[in-house]
């Protein structure tokens, strides 16, 4: 059995390998890894394919590496993308503790890598991290929120995956404007994990137990959503306010509306691409990158919202 | 003889083998290597309000000469007075003025400037990284994480509250003459607001 497997990673290897030359040898300039937490998440896939896209048109062979949400996965990824010997990796981690080894293993192997909207807590095993500004984003947010609130009243806070600090990077953002407001009160906080239904059923019972709620926000518009679908439900539209962050489509049509308040406008695109330029800069012999790019990100209220639903304009 | 000698071995081989493969560490020191680590944001904040934030206060520019500059020549406003964090429009600035008080509002003090720039003093809405970035003192590179670099402005902040902003809305009166030193926030795609909303870093009152 042992030799049988040692057999067929042996074959694996060797065909990897003879196919790697025979692509290497179309390109010119090498290749990029880009490996993402999971493919199964539209914003997921306009990252990876934003990223990979713009490598390929500087003149790489870019392929994209789906974690699945599973950092055993994720770190298989890195032992073949270090054995097969890839120019540099484009990275959306899995886990910001977990994933910092992987980086490393890179990084000894001489492979830069740059992660993408999601952190690992290092200083310096990554070259840099384009993230976006959470914290910044919620700050605003907070501020639109104590105005659009009066400054008072009950609300609910429902968190994104808790082991991601883009989670808690929002979440403090919102907490340092509007715990300074005593008569603003949070009557419940709970996860979500980022996901729709899962936030339409913790706002369901939520409402059941928490029957004076005067706005909710959500870590990501997905879970914004889900709870207006719950407080539609339970026939109290128009009397809670819903606020999220992404600046998904959605969210945007939900604000033109007037079903949500406002939302955070996140630019996953324009940090996939630059990663791909800083990688081609880093490997063209640039070296004086921050350990981390925060990209802004802008908020979105219905007097704003048209600019983005016809970005024409 | 031979019976024996074989598990005998064989036992010593697989101890050592473990033995080899164990690095052993006092629980304690691993314990403590922690606590070591984490990041002391008053400790941190303390030091640059004390000692760095009055080191750099007179590299403000006069709130008039960067509104000529933004209109002269906006380009190289930005770029010789701002400083910007990542890939962003909004660039912030390190500005003084001296003015008259001629407004207290709920979150404001309105403040005329050479009698034809108006500034709002910010005194309840002091959130955000406008002065940790306006000062340029904090590098990001020097965290392990965002939450920690963001700390930074959250306890900046409270500080701003609770020794400026809160005893000068205490202090202040219309009439009031004031020298004030702040940082402020300017997107460089939008126009450059009819009044700038001002952080208070330092500032003096004096009786007309």
């Amino acid at each position: 059995m042992i030799r049988k497997s040692i057999i067929l990673i042996l074959l694996t290897a060797a065909v990897l390998t003879l196919f790697s030359c025979q692509r290497g040898g179309e390109q010119g300039k090498g290749r990029i890894a880009v490996v993402i937490s999971t493919l199964n998440n539209p914003w997921f896939v306009v990252l990876g394919e934003s990223a990979a896209s713009k490598a390929r048109e500087l003149g790489y062979e870019a392929v994209i590496f789906d974690s699945q949400n599973n950092s055993a996965r994720e770190a298989e990824h890195f032992d073949n993308i270090i054995a097969m010997g890839y120019d540099a990796i484009l990275f959306n981690p899995t886990d910001a503790d977990g994933s910092v080894v992987n980086v490393m293993r890179a990084r000894n192997a001489g492979i830069p890598t740059f992660c993408m909207d999601r952190e690992i807590n290092s200083r310096d095993a990554a070259i840099t991290q384009l993230l976006s500004d959470n914290f910044t984003g919620t700050v605003k947010l907070g501020q639109y929120f104590v105005q659009k609130m009066e400054k008072r009243g009950n609300y609910v806070e429902i968190l994104g995956l808790v082991g991601d600090n883009n989670t808690w990077n929002r979440s403090e953002g919102f907490h340092s404007v509007v715990d300074e407001f005593p008569e603003l009160r949070m009557v419940a906080r709970q996860s979500a994990d980022f996901d729709r239904n899962k936030a339409m059923e913790v706002m369901e019972s939520i409402m059941q137990a928490q029957p004076n709620i005067d706005a909710v926000f959500c870590g990501n518009d997905a879970m914004a959503l889900g709870a207006y679908q719950a407080i539609l439900s339970a026939g109290k539209e128009g009397s809670i306010k819903v606020f999220g962050f992404d600046g998904s489509h959605d969210a945007l049509q939900s604000i033109a509306t007037g079903r949500m308040s406002a939302t955070v406008m996140q630019f996953p695109v324009l940090m996939a691409e630059m990663s791909a330029v800083f990688a081609d800069e880093y490997l063209n012999g640039r070296r004086d990158f921050d350990a981390r790019t925060p990209v802004e990100v802008i908020l979105v209220t219905p007097e704003n919202v048209h600019q983005f639903l016809n970005p024409e304009n | 003889m031979q019976t024996y000698l074989r598990p005998i071995l064989i036992t010593l081989a697989i101890l050592l083998t473990v033995y080899l493969s164990l690095d052993i560490q006092n629980l304690d020191s691993e314990r403590r290597r922690p606590e070591t680590e984490v990041f002391d944001v008053e400790k941190y904040v303390a030091d640059i309000w004390e000692n760095q934030i009055p080191r750099i206060m007179h590299q403000a520019i006069e709130i008039p000469n960067l509104l000529d500059a933004l209109a002269y020549n906006p380009e190289e406003a930005f770029r010789q007075h701002s400083k910007v964090l990542g890939i962003s429009n909004t660039h912030y600035f390190l500005v003084q003025g001296n003015g008259v008080i001629t407004s207290l509002n709920e979150e404001t003090i309105t403040v005329a400037i050479q009698d034809t720039i108006i500034a709002d003093i910010a005194t309840v809405f002091i959130f955000g990284n406008t002065v940790r970035d306006a000062s340029g003192l904090v590098d990001i590179s020097d965290f392990a994480n965002m939450m920690d670099f963001n700390q930074v402005s959250v306890q900046m902040n409270r500080l701003i509250r609770n020794e400026r902003a809160t005893p000068l809305r205490n202090q202040a009166q219309p009439g009031m003459a004031i020298s004030l030193i702040g940082a402020t926030e300017i997107n460089r795609l939008e126009e450059v607001p009819s009044q700038l909303f001002i952080t208070p870093i330092h500032y003096q009152l004096h009786d007309e």
